[in-house]
């Protein structure tokens, strides 16, 4: 298991993290999903024992990644944002370094990287440098996971990936925790957040919320309605629902808008009067449940009201 | 171990994997050399002579003949001596007037023969000349005095007289401008000293600062391999090539160019291991501050190709240097190394002819170390 | 330029690297004040088309033309009618606010005084006046998104290419940068915009999805999801794709 409490780490005038605290339990898909400069990268680095916090402490299964970092590094596998194998080897001199590196052989866990590997072997001989995306990662993780690491890190492991890769990589991760491992991954994407059992949301440096995916939606206490307009009214109405006093937040999502009310107590009717007031045009009004990716637009939005 | 060799065996990979780098390492050496023999020994071909005769007898003009016609030599027109209504021939240069002569430009060399030269022969069996040559250019001045030198004694040899066992011509070489001959023959070890600040010095800061970049050292550190695993495994290769470069450079220097290689060959193997290990230091020393390879790459020109290049006295004599830049060039290791090469390999000097660069060198090498050592790191920052 | 003429006009579009065919045979017309949502996975020659389209770039054979002018002729002024943004770069972090509009300005042939009115207007605009003087670094991820398309957009020009703009922002973010884009649009921009968000796809007029060079669909975001009875962009971009692969 991992247990992070206070940590804090800033760069010159930029904090990073401020005062981050939560656990992830053994057996774990833990998500921490977070826009690039929230904390994400800096966070997995402590974890992984690459750098350390100005205040606060981690233990990665009891170990602290300050003082015990030589053990942790023996029983964890961390894949970096960055591709970072080398590109002038080939894809089985990499994963034969690695193997190598960490004193086992590719047999000794060949079940465990099996089906990656099946699928890595058409192009073993070929320079790393010239795989797909997709091949790239899918390398990248077998190397992270040739040793049988307790404790996997991943750190965007699909960012800059296509649609279809990302969800077979997703696919694979999802399959490891089935097989018990515990698995810590950051992401930029909310539609992965579904995949995880728990996660957190990391937006500068600050931890807004820690909950699984259904208990985020359950938790989150606003109505959401959709609402459709023609495309050629989308702009004209997200503006009026702005200004209207009735409004707690209106944005975009997909092909219709969200709407969200200042007070759940509220009939779809009066905010089709009032969309029809403005003189848009509209589709349809239902009342929806809401999207993991609103209860973020919520919490998100509340911080920077708050700061403001 | 089996952890240490692996990332040796990556290291390789990645040195042969560049093959474009790997023919630039191994061909520089080879064309430095062969460009640097070249040039000094197309020099020595039609070399400006001036005589001064004061003797002006048969033996010295069959001496200035032979010389003549040994086909390095051509006399300089400027200094002729003008055919006269007698035999006698008049030298036009005077002895003092020889600065002026070197001065001018064209001449390199000036030969001078005593007074009464076959006459002193004849008698005593001995007779004195000075071969003065100018030794601005200190390297074509060596072999042109080491040519003349050479001819002489095969003249000395095909003289006999009578009642005498042998004839001696005392021949007294003198460098003008640098009389002590600084530089004759210092491509080779300049070269070595410059290959191997190259390949250790820069493709060490090099491939580590590569590591850096690419994001594999964050893996590497994450991994069971100490930092002091990684450095060595980095380092090892390099070592290698440039164990490899170095015997490449003498060996072509010395059968192809006839450098001299007098002294003992442990000490100069010393000398070079030592400075091997103090550039890779470097090198290892500057990839601990920079984290991108084009850093270190300007980094390791300015600081270490540059002053191994023009301070080490490799290609400008130290002595002439201003105050200020002998300081400089006092503090950097290729100028005890090109010290001390000179000394064993041409002059034939022993260890203890050059204890004073050994230790310079050996204590710049303890530097090193204790700032590497600082500058290990089990993490990123 | 007519009004009713497309603002992108792209017939029988080849690029070709060695054997290598990045762009096959593309044919595609985008409209006045459309957003086109630009869609595909990696490798599919998305980057090739745009780098193409904003003049980079040249096509083997087929003719492009740009806001009414032949791309084989008229690069350089097409290059003055076209603004270009991407996530990867867009402005100089290390200048303040102020002398990156000066600069990309300067880079459209503005005027000083052109240049100096346009700066004011436009951060007035954002509501970021006291900002004028702050580096660009120093400034939170939304403004600075913010802040780049308005500079992408300073010259007036008749056609924006946005790529992947919004990669690795935040929801709220990404959706306040939507609404900019519909702004744009609405005063008669065109935008050509690609995104690895398939629910920004939903937000374009039409989308054009590409794979392995050549486009595979091309409709209205709600006509594409009735043709694949999909229920949104992300399963319709699947369904494509994994055809493809058998």
């Amino acid at each position: 298991m991992i247990r992070v409490d206070d940590i804090s780490k800033s760069y010159k005038t930029v904090k990073a993290l401020k005062d981050i605290s939560f656990s992830v339990d053994n057996g774990e898909l833990f998500g921490i999903i977070g826009p690039d400069g929230g904390g994400k990268t800096t966070l997995m680095r402590i974890l992984v024992s690459l750098i350390l916090p100005d205040s606060g402490h981690a233990l990665v299964h009891g170990l602290d990644t300050v003082k015990d970092y030589r053990k942790i590094r023996e029983i964890i596998g961390y894949m970096p944002g960055k591709f970072s194998l080398y590109t002038d080897l080939t894809v089985m001199e990499n994963l034969d370094f690695y193997a190598k590196v960490f004193g086992v052989s590719i047999k000794q866990n060949y079940q465990l990287i099996a089906d990656v590997f099946d699928q890595l072997m058409p192009f073993k001989n070929r320079r790393a440098g010239h795989l797909s995306g997709g091949m790239k990662q899918k390398l990248a993780l077998c190397c992270a996971l040739i040793h049988k690491p307790e404790i996997l890190f991943l750190d965007e492991p699909t960012t800059g990936v296509d649609a279809v890769s990302r969800k077979e990589f997703w696919d694979m991760i999802f399959k490891l925790r089935s097989d018990g491992m515990t698995i810590l991954a950051s992401t930029p994407y909310m539609d992965e957040a579904g995949r995880c059992d728990r996660v957190a949301f990391l937006q500068n440096g600050e931890i807004m919320g820690i909950n699984s995916p259904d208990g985020m939606v359950d938790g989150f206490m606003r109505d959401v309605y959709a609402v459709k307009v023609p495309i050629h009214d989308v702009n004209r109405t997200i503006k009026a629902l702005k200004k209207w006093d009735k409004t707690h937040l209106a944005y975009l999502f997909g092909d219709s808008i969200h709407w969200t009310p200042i007070s759940n107590d509220f009939h779809k009717d009066v905010l089709l009067q009032y969309i029809l007031s403005c003189g848009c045009e509209c589709i349809s009004i239902d009342l929806v449940p809401a999207n993991i990716e609103d209860c973020y637009i919520h919490l998100s939005f509340e911080r920077d009201s708050a700061y403001e | 171990m089996i952890r240490f060799w692996a990332f040796v065996k990556k290291e390789f990979l990645h040195i042969l994997r560049d093959r474009r780098t790997l023919m630039i390492l191994i061909g520089l050496p080879v064309a430095l050399v062969v460009l640097f023999g070249y040039i000094i020994s197309n020099e020595i071909r039609n070399v400006k002579i001036a005589f001064i005769d004061y003797s002006n007898d048969y033996l010295t003009a069959k001496l200035r003949n032979e010389i003549l016609s040994s086909g390095y030599f051509v006399e300089d027109a400027d200094f002729l001596v003008p055919a006269m209504a007698t035999d006698q021939i008049f030298p036009q240069v005077e002895y003092g007037d020889i600065d002026a002569v070197f001065k001018k430009g064209n001449t390199s060399v000036i030969v001078i023969f005593n007074k009464d030269f076959a006459k002193n022969i004849e008698r005593e069996g001995t007779a004195a000349m000075q071969i003065v040559a100018d030794a601005s250019d200190p390297n074509t001045a060596a072999i042109l005095v080491g040519y003349i030198q050479g001819i002489v004694n095969d003249f000395q040899k095909s003289l006999f007289f009578s009642g005498r066992e042998s004839m001696v011509i005392d021949v007294e070489p003198r460098m003008m401008f640098n009389s002590e001959l600084k530089g004759a023959y210092m491509y080779v070890p300049g070269t070595i000293a410059f290959i191997l600040m190259l390949i250790c010095a820069i493709m060490t800061s090099v491939s580590i600062t590569r590591e850096k970049e690419f994001g594999s050292m964050e893996v590497l550190l994450v991994t069971p391999l100490k930092s002091s695993q990684i450095i060595l495994g980095k380092l090892v290769p390099y070592v290698f090539l440039s164990i490899f470069c170095s015997v490449l450079i003498f060996v072509l220097g010395y059968w192809l160019f006839d450098v001299p290689f007098k002294g003992p060959i442990g000490v100069v193997i010393l000398l070079t291991l030592l400075f091997v290990a103090i550039a890779l230091l470097l090198g290892l020393w500057i990839s601990n501050f920079t984290k991108t390879m084009e850093v270190a790459m300007t980094l390791s020109l300015v600081a270490l190709m540059l002053p191994t290049l023009l301070l080490s006295g490799f290609i400008f004599p130290i002595e002439s240097m201003p105050m200020f830049l002998q300081v400089l060039a006092s503090i950097i290791p290729p100028r005890y190394f090109l010290e001390a090469i000179k000394t064993v390999m041409l002059k034939g000097g022993e260890l203890v002819d050059v204890a004073r660069e050994v230790a310079v060198l050996v204590f710049m090498l303890s530097v090193l170390v204790v700032l590497n050592i600082r500058g290990i790191k089990p993490r990123l920052e | 330029m007519n009004n009713s003429d497309p603002a992108i006009k792209v017939v029988n579009l080849v690029k070709k690297f060695g054997d290598f065919v990045a762009n096959k045979n593309l044919t595609f017309e985008v409209q006045k004040g459309e957003i086109f949502g630009f869609l595909g996975a990696n490798g599919a020659g998305k980057t090739t088309a745009m780098q193409i389209l904003c003049g980079i770039s040249l096509p083997t054979s087929g003719k492009v033309t740009i806001a009414g002018l032949d791309l084989n002729k008229h690069r350089e002024e097409i290059k003055l009618k076209i603004g270009y943004m991407s996530q990867r770069f867009s402005l100089y972090d290390d200048l303040t606010v102020k002398e990156n509009f000066r600069f990309f300005g300067g880079i459209y042939r503005m005027s000083k005084s052109q240049i100096k009115t346009a700066t004011e207007m436009l951060l007035d605009r954002l509501d970021m006046m006291d900002k004028m003087n702050d580096i660009v670094g120093s400034l939170p991820m939304g403004w600075k998104q913010k802040l780049a398309f308005t500079i992408a957009n300073m010259h007036e020009p008749e056609i924006v290419f946005l790529d992947e703009p919004t990669g690795g922002v935040d929801p709220l973010t990404r959706r306040r940068f939507w609404e900019l884009i519909y702004e744009a649009a609405e005063k008669g921009v065109t935008v050509f915009v690609t995104t690895h968000y398939m629910d920004e796809a939903e937000y374009c007029n039409r989308v054009c999805i590409m794979n392995d060079g050549a486009i595979v669909a091309l409709d209205a975001p709600a006509k594409l999801k009735e043709q694949y009875g999909a229920a949104n962009m992300d399963e319709v971009f699947l369904k494509i794709v994994n055809r493809q692969k058998k």
